[in-house]
């Protein structure tokens, strides 16, 4: 294994809203806290594959905490990471060993950061309702509106980078389509918003 | 369901949502957003949408750094619970073969001491550490000696026990030989009193004989006859003296052997 730099837990948290810098801030996580993150899982009536799912997308949920500016730093990473990787895991448990396992129910949060994260994970979980809709969604639009929300390319960027669109009003007209469709499917499934709205006042 | 909102609307909120709209174009957006509350969830709905596809896009590559990242996290895991196997059940093997060892030792030193214990006997220890005795060759000597010596040397030891018996005058010598041919016959009570006569003789003469070869074949007596105490106690004296002719010989004799001769007798 090559060598991984080491971060403290602030250099952590400014490695992981800089770009350049996530890939060698989510290998350090990965180095120093996904053993710990995994044995919780395995000990706990997980598997190994349940635990690299779990993990995941804790790490996901830490990452846009962060880059939303909320970790505010109050408890390690270390501890945070547990605790997002702990509810995850209770919640997928409670899911599914209830008759209505189509949602995870999380635990409230012990202290105002903690609750922050259980608050981000209902809405986590919005939004992988959300994703099961995006990916229903050509290839087109998906690798469009990822260019412009998740790479944040600007439209002159995107055009340099695909062939596939004439010049950057076509470009721009496409991802307005695309986006209205995304969210005529989001509009149409109120029972999603209803869940995620019961979730939050649940948590809250 | 029903959609009561022209395209217009939505593209108009999802150039604001980007962005893309002029100032004057911004601030209407924003007061219709603060009047409507239809348009207002709507908005929210856009804006979900663009975090779900955030969210996504780091999914993705969270999943793509896991697929490279866990197999070196995994085989660094294994190493070390492979480390922790080798080490703890080494320790463990370790355990076992020192138990082992112990256990066969145990029971070579428990198989031995038994067979040591019922095998050894007074006659064994006495058969094991008996040499015969080789008369030296003398000249001029009387017709009786000649003859209990040529007796002794023919290994005629009924003969020697005879012609000691009906000597008259008797002297070392004849009261060593008379007692090493009893002990050949097995007799070790007459061996014990011809050869302690022995050392009286020789207590009471200047002239020692047969002094250091009495003191040995009277401890083998002492063996033969189960006094074992009075064994040791010849021993001792050959021992103390590593010129004595049969020094070598008193200390092969085991002493483990003595002491299981002194437990059974």
């Amino acid at each position: 294994m090559e060598i991984v730099r080491n971060y403290t837990d602030t250099e952590l948290v400014r490695a992981l809203k800089n770009d350049r810098e996530t890939d060698a801030a989510i290998k350090f996580i990965y180095k120093e806290y996904y053993g710990l993150l995994e044995y919780y899982v395995a000990n706990n009536n997980g598997s190994k594959d349940d635990a690299a799912d779990i993990i995941q997308e804790a790490l996901v949920a830490f990452i846009d905490i962060v880059q939303q500016d909320k970790f505010r730093g109050d408890s390690s990473v270390k501890s945070f990471l547990y605790s997002i990787t702990r509810n995850l895991w209770l919640s997928e448990l409670r899911k599914r060993n209830s008759a209505d396992n189509r949602n995870r129910i999380f635990q409230k949060g012990k202290d105002e950061t903690e609750q922050g994260a259980v608050n981000q994970l209902i809405k986590n979980e919005y939004y992988k309702a959300i994703q099961d809709l995006f990916q229903r969604l050509g290839e087109k639009c998906k690798q469009l509106l990822l260019l412009v929300y998740y790479e944040d390319l600007s439209m002159k960027d995107i055009l340099d980078k695909t062939t596939d669109y004439q010049n950057e009003q076509v470009l721009r007209n496409k991802k307005y389509k695309c986006m209205k469709q995304l969210e005529q499917m989001i509009e149409d499934n109120q029972d999603l918003k209803t869940q995620f709205k019961n979730a939050l006042k649940h948590a809250g | 369901m029903q959609d009561n909102f022209t395209p217009d609307v939505i593209e108009q909120l999802i150039r604001y949502l980007d962005g893309e709209l002029s100032p004057e174009e911004t601030a209407s957006t924003e007061k219709l957003l603060q009047e409507d509350a239809a348009i207002k969830e709507r908005f929210d709905n856009l804006v979900a949408a663009r975090n779900a596809i955030r969210a996504e896009g780091l999914r993705q590559k969270v999943k793509g750094l896991h697929q490279q990242f866990y197999p070196e996290v995994s085989a660094v895991n294994s190493a070390e619970n492979e480390t922790a196997k080798i080490i703890k059940p080494s320790f463990g093997n370790s355990a076992k073969i020192i138990l082992r060892i112990a256990a066969v030792f145990i029971f070579v030193v428990a198989g031995y001491s038994v067979y040591e214990y019922s095998t050894t006997s007074n006659d064994s220890v006495y058969a094991d550490n008996f040499i015969k005795y080789q008369l030296p060759v003398s000249r001029g000597e009387g017709q009786v000696q000649q003859s209990i010596d040529s007796l002794f040397s023919a290994n005629n030891f009924n003969g020697v026990i005879e012609i000691f018996k009906s000597t008259t005058e008797k002297k070392q010598k004849d009261y060593f030989l008379a007692g090493l041919a009893s002990l050949e016959t097995g007799d070790s009570k007459s061996a014990i009193d011809n050869l302690k006569t022995v050392q009286q003789l020789n207590g009471n003469s200047t002239a020692k004989y047969f002094e250091q070869e009495t003191d040995y074949y009277l401890a083998l007596a002492y063996i033969k006859a189960g006094n074992i105490n009075e064994a040791e106690k010849q021993l001792n004296i050959i021992k103390a003296n590593k010129q004595h002719m049969f020094y070598q010989k008193a200390n092969e004799i085991s002493s483990t052997k003595l002491r299981i001769l002194k437990m059974k007798n």
